[in-house]
């Protein structure tokens, strides 16, 4: 908004463009700047998108050769018929197996996201505030150190948190030290959810059979099935798990969304907290009143690309668990990963796809009216 | 003048030089063999036969494509139509690529079928044809500390064990008290490409006559709820343990690190055992019986020519260069990790790795591959979960099987 | 506590409240060298673990004083020593195995595939990612919202169901298997445009308002105006350029996978990664992953300088 009010004023009248002209201009140039982008998208990821939207409609088994075309009479070797929606019904309406693991999944990414997306964006920001200090000695170190894991491959991290996070590795050896009475928890192959675990020590413990119970009238609701999954289950919280994999994702993206910060610190002129320092503020209140809020567009961008991810979260899982234990870490990603190369249901496999791709754009619209982006061009 | 006939000369000469490479090309046919990287030793052995067979075949030339993640590019190959004449095919993918109709038929093209492993022909065979000839294979085997069994004063595990000395054993060992703290007796996984071993030995078959999936239905429930209660209890009596237990990233480690003292794993274990912990004393044996007879599981790959395929002469005659009995020594005589597929050759791969091969050729004879349909993923997810729940006492064997058999008929009738 | 404090002079206040105001900076300090540990402490154990002998790896993984010069993991007849005669307590005797088994292989060519590679796309994308960038931040164009969610929504959906369409559409331009193939696909993304159109919209638009004024074109305006003062961004835009490429697997395995003169270290190291048949060559697998993530690192250390507190606007405030 400020744009469009302040850029006409500034412009001087004695230059003979009109208004008019002016816009005009404005546009092509525009437009001429995002060319060179939009057609790499477009031609190598869009039209990607799309025909993995057609395959969504389709039977296809990801396998046979795509040429062989449409199955007909005529050509019963034909690679693919079209199914309509078929797919999404299965995975989204059709009580059964695919529908319990699609819902799953996304029961188990949608606890991922929200446990990892907030912890890593304050992490971040207070690290990047704090080794952008002038005063700060070994700044460079520092910054490297905070890095390392970004920059050390998704693959050999994954490896040594497998090896730190073992029965007997360093993270239980290092409890053991401080609680001599701890008995050692299995963390990567340990299927208890953590909001269970948490329900439990507060006395909420349903017995088998209470989960098998399904009666509104007595309130006893924990065995009731909501798209073929119970709603104790849906209360699970992560699994120990998948809260490891949590930790280790935060610890590895960590310093990606510092370096983030960082850049966009720069931006802040000294001038601003040398005129706040002036009137008595303290670090505390510099980096509450000054810092947060001028940086907000950046919050945004953070915050967006960690939903995004986290939601999209694919390689840990890959490496780590495939899914297991008892389906505790299987998201979203990796069923549509598990759909198109071990099932070889490639159509399935962009159906889920493309539910996921709409979850997220819903989540990226929620999370952008929460964090309220302050940037001009907001309608 | 002289110099200038001479560039005449020399012009003329590499004309035809150039003409008789073009004609010559046209001759040669080029072919492509992908595949997944195996041991450096492996893929030089590789290497060394395709060179040879190029020798011998002056008009084809082979280019040797191994690839990381092949599956996936092969996969993604297929899918544009644009794929190799001649790939490695594993034993899980195999019906999957022929319903997708890119594996050509092989029978008539391959030479001397009736030598390789009939259980192994078999997994690469449609209605009695063999479309692929068999590469090579691993069996399971029952690795055994023998420190620990000297230790114990126990007897070594042999061929002739049933279920009942596997536990006896195990019970001896862990009451004998000489095992090291936080050791157990038996490594074992809740992963059902071991405990399917144990179904197998109960007496339980994965494909009808007809071809039908049929694990844990009807004959075949009580062979799983009896492989399961084996098993579970061997767990909760604390006679074994899963690597994630032990601490380690398999049960071959947990078994090399002194933390089990028997385990079952397939061929790799012998050079991971020798270059990884060399001052380690094991032996192998077969499998234990079970109330169905012996048994064990086997993993395989399989040379395949693709369907789509301009020359299928030359990816045959390079397929049976690989695999015919000439092939099969050359794979036993470097003794790598896993078996030559033809029976014959046994002998020579026991020779090249020593006598704790002996149990892995013993199980060629009566091997199973666990095998399940296309697209059962859920199903290997369901039941692997299930067999991790009864291990650890959370659940019946009966609910496990009943449910793992629950989502096999879903998938059926999909 | 604050920095400021501490640059203040403090000579009318006593040592015991100098002490007091500066504890906290000290327990802040420390607090950071906790953080960075436990950052660093997982590479530190892969070099040390890198150079070990396989048996040595398993038998003793914490071990990390080496105790002795480089030895051989094999014995005069080509067995492997047993760990015991290689390891005690906490120290271990090193080994080069790993290091001389990688270099053994075509190192070098996967090491230039992948300069070139991360160079050519990070130079593209300084270029064309900021541009669009710009655009979309500052110039009113129809559709100018739109193209930015459609920009965003490519980020949105899972690279796996978009595998088999790209190698078919690679295919049919003919640039499978060669550099541009590599190139072009990645020569813009949707995470550097969306970097940097939110880094302009947080710049002052006063400055480009003075240029216009003086007549100067927006592409003008764009590369003499704009461009110097982004150094922080675009240092933040090139360092995940450069990681990106540089750990990029995916892609490259299916566009170059076949052809193993193309292969990047991704490639190639992943390759090295089934040497053992089915099971993992630790010290093989750890070398390659050093040898990966050190010239990162330089990279970093390298490009973090230009984030420098104000340095961006100190020409801003005459103005």
């Amino acid at each position: 908004m400020a744009q469009s009010t302040t850029s006409p004023t500034a412009a001087s009248p004695t230059r003979n463009a009109t208004f008019k002209d002016k816009n005009r201009q404005e546009a092509m140039t525009g437009l001429g700047f995002i060319a060179p982008a939009f057609i790499i998208l477009f031609g190598f990821l869009i039209i990607p998108m799309f025909v993995a939207g057609l395959f969504s409609l389709t039977n296809w088994d990801g396998i046979t050769p795509i040429a062989r075309g449409l199955i007909t009479e005529e050509n019963p070797n034909g690679a693919f018929d079209f199914v309509g929606l078929q797919n999404y019904n299965t995975i989204l309406l059709q009580e059964g197996r695919r529908q319990e693991s699609f819902y799953t999944a996304l029961k188990n990414t949608i606890y991922y996201a929200l446990g990892v997306v907030p912890v890593q964006t304050a992490f971040a920001l207070v690290l990047a505030f704090v080794v952008n200090q002038k005063w700060l000695k070994g700044k460079g170190f520092f910054r490297t150190a905070f890095y390392f894991p970004s920059i050390t491959s998704s693959v050999v991290i994954s490896l040594i948190f497998m090896w730190m996070f073992s029965a007997s590795g360093l993270v239980n050896t290092a409890i053991s030290f401080l609680n001599p009475s701890y008995d050692p928890v299995t963390w990567l192959d340990n299927p208890s959810g953590t909001l269970h675990l948490l329900m439990n020590g507060i006395g909420i413990n349903p017995t088998r059979d209470m989960l098998r119970v399904c009666d509104p009238a007595t309130l006893q609701l924990w065995g009731c099935e909501v798209a073929s999954i119970r709603l104790w289950d849906w209360l699970s919280g992560p699994s120990v798990t998948m809260a490891t994999i949590m930790i280790l994702n935060i610890w590895t993206t960590i310093g990606t969304m510092m370096v983030i910060y960082l850049a966009a610190l720069q931006s802040i002129p000294s001038q601003v907290y040398e005129a706040a320092t002036v009137d008595g503020a303290s670090r505390v209140q510099l980096f509450r009143y000054i810092t947060v809020p001028l940086l907000q567009p950046t919050t945004f961008f953070v915050v967006t690309i960690g939903l995004i991810g986290a939601l999209q979260v694919f390689d840990q899982v890959y490496v780590m668990t495939s899914g297991g234990p008892a389906n505790t870490t299987l998201t979203v990603a990796y069923l549509v990963y598990r759909s198109a190369f071990s099932d070889s249901r490639m159509g399935l496999a962009a159906a889920t796809a493309i539910v996921l791709f709409v979850i997220i754009f819903v989540f990226t619209m929620i999370q952008r009216r929460v964090t309220r982006e302050s940037s001009g061009d907001r309608a | 003048m002289r110099r200038s006939r001479f560039a005449v000369f020399s012009m003329a000469a590499l004309t035809a030089l150039a003409l008789s490479t073009g004609v010559l090309a046209q001759d040669t046919v080029t072919i492509t063999l992908m595949g997944h990287g195996s041991s450096t030793a492996e893929d030089d052995a590789l290497n060394a036969s395709v060179l040879a067979f190029e020798e011998a075949n002056p008009g084809i030339d082979v280019d040797v494509q191994l690839v990381p993640d092949f599956d996936t590019v092969l996969q993604t190959a297929f899918a544009s139509g644009d794929y190799p004449e001649v790939f490695y095919t594993g034993q899980s993918l195999f019906r999957q690529y022929v319903d997708a109709g890119v594996i050509a038929n092989g029978s008539g093209y391959i030479e001397s079928p009736e030598g390789f492993y009939p259980a192994l022909a078999a997994v690469y065979s449609i209605d009695g044809e063999l479309y692929c000839p068999p590469k090579d294979f691993s069996n399971l085997a029952l690795e055994y500390n023998t420190d620990y069994f000297d230790a114990a004063g126990l007897e070594y595990p042999n061929a002739d064990w049933t279920w009942d000395d596997l536990r006896a054993a195990a019970e001896a060992l862990a009451a004998s008290g000489t095992l090291p703290e936080g050791t157990v007796p038996f490594g074992l996984n809740p992963d059902i490409d071991r405990w399917f071993a144990f179904y197998v030995q109960a007496g339980g078959t994965f494909y009808d006559e007809e071809g039908n999936f049929v694990f844990g239905e009807d004959a075949n429930h009580d062979a799983a709820v009896s492989a399961l209660d084996f098993t579970a209890m061997l767990t909760q009596d604390g006679l074994a343990a899963s690597s994630s237990d032990l601490s380690a990233g398999w049960p071959g480690e947990a078994f090399g690190q002194g933390k089990a003292a028997m385990t079952m794993e397939g061929n790799w274990i012998i050079s991971y055992l020798n270059d990884t912990f060399p001052d380690v004393n094991w032996g192998t044996t077969e499998l234990p019986a079970g109330p169905g007879g012996e048994g064990t599981l086997t993993f395989s790959e399989a040379y395949c020519v693709g369907a789509d395929n301009e020359h299928p002469e030359e990816s045959w005659a390079l397929v049976n260069f690989l695999t015919n009995e000439a092939g099969a020594e050359r794979v036993a005589a470097e003794g790598f990790g896993p078996m030559p597929s033809r029976e014959a050759s046994g002998a020579s791969w026991i020779e090249a790795v020593g006598p704790v091969g002996e149990a892995f050729v013993a199980g060629g004879a009566y091997a199973v591959a666990p095998v399940t349909p296309a697209g059962f993923g859920e199903f290997r997810d369901a039941l692997g979960n299930g067999v991790g729940a009864a291990f650890r006492g959370e659940e019946d064997s009966v609910d496990v099987i009943d449910e793992a058999v629950e989502v096999s008929q879903e998938l059926k009738a999909e | 506590m604050s920095a400021v404090t501490l640059e203040q002079p403090v000579g009318q206040t006593s040592s015991a409240s100098k002490f007091i105001r500066r504890a906290p900076g000290i327990l802040g300090l420390l607090f950071l060298a906790i953080v960075a540990v436990v950052e660093i402490v997982p590479f530190v154990f892969t070099v040390v673990n890198s150079a070990k002998c396989l048996p040595a790896i398993n038998a003793a993984p914490w071990a990390f004083i080496p105790s002795s010069g480089f030895i051989d993991c094999r014995n005069e007849e080509g067995r492997p020593l047993p760990a015991s005669a290689m390891t005690s307590g906490a120290t271990f005797q090193p080994s080069l195995e790993g290091y001389q088994m990688v270099i053994a292989r075509d190192l070098p060519r996967w090491f230039m595939n992948s300069v070139i590679f991360a160079a050519a796309v990070t130079i593209c994308r300084i270029l064309i990612d900021s541009l669009a960038g710009y655009s979309l931040a500052r110039l009113k164009f129809p559709g100018n919202r739109l193209i930015f969610f459609i920009i965003l929504g490519t980020l949105m959906i899972p690279g796996v169901v978009l595998i088999v369409p790209r190698f078919i559409l690679l295919k049919q331009l003919g640039i499978l298997n060669t550099y541009q193939g590599l190139i072009i696909p990645l020569a813009a993304d949707a995470f550097g445009i969306f970097l940097m159109k939110q880094f302009f919209e947080s710049i002052p638009r006063e400055l480009e308002e003075a240029a216009e004024v003086d007549g100067a074109s927006r592409l003008t305006t764009f590369f003499r105006i704009i461009l110097p003062i982004s150094t922080p961004a675009l240092t933040a835009l090139t360092i995940f350029s450069i990681q990106g490429m540089w750990n990029n697997f995916m892609d490259a395995l299916i566009i170059v996978g076949t052809n193993p003169s193309l292969w990047t270290l991704t490639l190639g190291l992943s390759s090295l990664q089934g040497a053992g048949g089915e099971t993992l060559i630790w010290n093989l697998f750890l070398a390659g992953a050093v040898i990966t993530t050190i010239p990162m690192a330089i990279v970093f250390f390298a490009f973090q300088r230009y984030f420098v507190e104000g340095v961006s606007y100190s020409g801003l405030a005459g103005q």
